[in-house]
């Protein structure tokens, strides 16, 4: 990779991440569809790491992680039970969505664009599922719970939506990564994580 | 050691330990990590000005189209209620100059008279269930610091919005209302009212409700009855209109509840006050009388010796801790 080449990836991952997070938390209101704002944060992560891999998806997923603790970093019940603002949950989560969305069905996806939509939906699901039982055992184990959203809630209204909402808006955010970078042709060529052959020939689809 | 960094499981493993142990450190009060979005805050605030600024032009532009015609017939509308309301400011001006004489004779106390207030505009809104709080445009620089102690935030008709949780260069965080950590003692808005508290519930926050606890068992909600901050904690002075009972259920006489619908509407607002307490400075240059007034007349010093001590209280409550417990 030339340094030019290196320069406009960085910078367009730069554009890209301020972009996403910026629109996402600015403009949650406008964005608001069957009552759930997609998550382009997570939507962005997981296509950086299914496309283009590891390094890129953790990168990504830590860059963004900070932006979400920065933005909007969660509050929890302190040991005093005054609420205290924690840093680090979103970049944690951030690090691990990165992470998982590029090992996670690499060998059945093989990287193939059309099903970076559906490794959305897939870690769309995981996230919320993972979130959801966290906060229950969190509220749980510190005594703070006195009544947590029904499994049919959880399931019909939180769930499902927001899955729905990030499979719509991935179409998009995927286009823009094949067609405007970070890499040429939206194919890392680079990528040697044991699949890189055949990946390209998939990417190439 | 060298093969164990070139275990990837290892790597992710440790990275895990770390961001773990950097969130608990965190969370610890007074953590000097709370202040590692200083830094972060002068890059982004102003990028996130930026998007926001355009997104208020786009849709000022499109508005100014779609609403031209409304506009000119509202704009019609307002003269004449301006001219209406000019009439009124001058009956309320006179009207003020009585309520001077009359609270100057009764010494009447303002109850927000210890606070000033300082506007700021939402900036950022929660990115999803968990990451709920909201951002807004003032902070540190501002005169704004939550470091040691918060402050309450209302909106344009001085509803309970929330209270300030952590406080950057140029931008804070406020812990809405209906979120689940937080919590402010309120009262009954009669007189003698049951002092109740009025905590955010998890399962009550997406329909814009709040779960009222510590229900007095001789004590029986209505519907429709108004809850308003009781001033004990000290974080939120009293009497800011929180908002009104929705339903009520003495089914558990050990575990009393009722849900309150706030008045603000936090996914709606847009600008929000936050009232920060007067220091003694800030009293002396808003109120140069003051120092006049104090040395009273010989015959009332003993009324205001007596006085005093309510205006030390308010001093007090000024830095005391939430009513979280």
């Amino acid at each position: 990779m030339t340094k030019q080449q290196r320069a406009r990836q960085v910078i367009l991952y730069i554009v890209y991440i301020t972009t996403v997070c910026c629109v996402q938390v600015t403009f949650s209101r406008s964005l608001h569809f069957f009552g759930k704002t997609p998550d382009l944060m997570l939507i962005f992560v997981v296509l950086a790491g299914y496309l283009f891999g590891t390094k890129d998806g953790i990168a990504a997923g830590v860059v963004v992680g900070i932006f979400r603790d920065y933005f909007s970093g969660p509050v929890i019940s302190g040991i005093d039970k005054e609420p205290v603002a924690v840093l680090g949950i979103g970049l944690l989560a951030f690090f691990y969505v990165g992470l998982l969305s590029s090992v996670l069905f690499r060998k059945k996806f093989r990287r193939k664009f059309s099903l970076g939509i559906l490794q959305v939906g897939m870690i769309s699901l995981m996230y919320y599922s993972a979130g959801h039982v966290i906060s229950w055992l969190y509220l749980t184990l510190s005594g703070n719970l006195t009544e947590y959203y029904s499994l049919r809630y959880i399931i019909l209204d939180s769930i499902l939506p927001q899955v729905v909402i990030n499979l719509i808006f991935a179409v998009p955010l995927l286009l823009l990564l094949r067609f405007a970078g970070p890499y040429k042709k939206g194919v890392r060529s680079s990528l040697v994580d044991g699949y890189s052959m055949e990946d390209r020939k998939w990417q190439s689809i | 050691m060298r093969r164990l960094l070139e275990n990837k499981f290892f790597v992710i493993a440790l990275v895990t330990l770390l961001l773990i142990a950097f969130i608990v450190f965190s969370a610890v009060p007074g953590s000097p990590l709370s202040n590692l979005t200083k830094p972060l805050s002068v890059i982004i605030d102003p990028v996130q000005a930026v998007f926001q600024k355009a997104g208020t032009k786009i849709s000022d532009f499109y508005a100014a189209i779609a609403e031209g015609m409304e506009i000119r017939k509202e704009n019609d509308e307002l003269r004449a209620e301006i001219a209406e309301l000019e009439y009124e400011v001058q009956q309320g001006e006179e009207a003020k100059i009585r309520w001077e004489e009359l609270k100057s004779a009764f010494s009447i106390q303002d109850s927000f008279e210890n606070y000033h207030i300082q506007g700021a505009s939402v900036l950022t809104r929660e990115s999803d269930e968990w990451f709920s709080v909201i951002r807004i445009n003032v902070g540190t620089d501002n005169g704004i610091d939550a470091s040691e102690t918060s402050f309450a935030v209302v909106d344009a008709r001085m509803n309970l919005v929330g209270r300030v949780m952590t406080t950057d260069n140029d931008s804070s965080k406020v812990l809405p209302l209906l979120h689940e950590g937080f919590s402010v003692s309120a009262k009954v808005n009669v007189v003698n009212g049951a002092v109740v508290l009025v905590t955010g519930d998890i399962s009550l926050k997406n329909d814009g409700l709040c779960l009222v606890t510590r229900i007095p068992s001789n004590i029986e909600l209505q519907v429709g009855d108004e809850l308003v901050t009781s001033g004990e904690g000290g974080l939120f002075p009293a009497g800011i209109p929180i908002g009104v009972i929705e339903s009520f259920d003495n089914s558990d006489p050990d575990n009393i509840t009722a849900t309150l619908r706030p008045y603000a509407s936090i996914s709606d607002i847009k600008d929000v006050f936050i009232m920060v307490p007067n220091t003694e400075e800030d009293m002396k240059t808003t109120d140069p009388s003051a120092s006049e007034t104090t040395p009273a007349p010989a015959e009332t010093k003993p009324v205001d010796s007596e006085t005093t001590p309510p205006s030390d209280n308010g001093g007090e409550t000024t830095g005391g801790d939430a009513p979280n417990d």
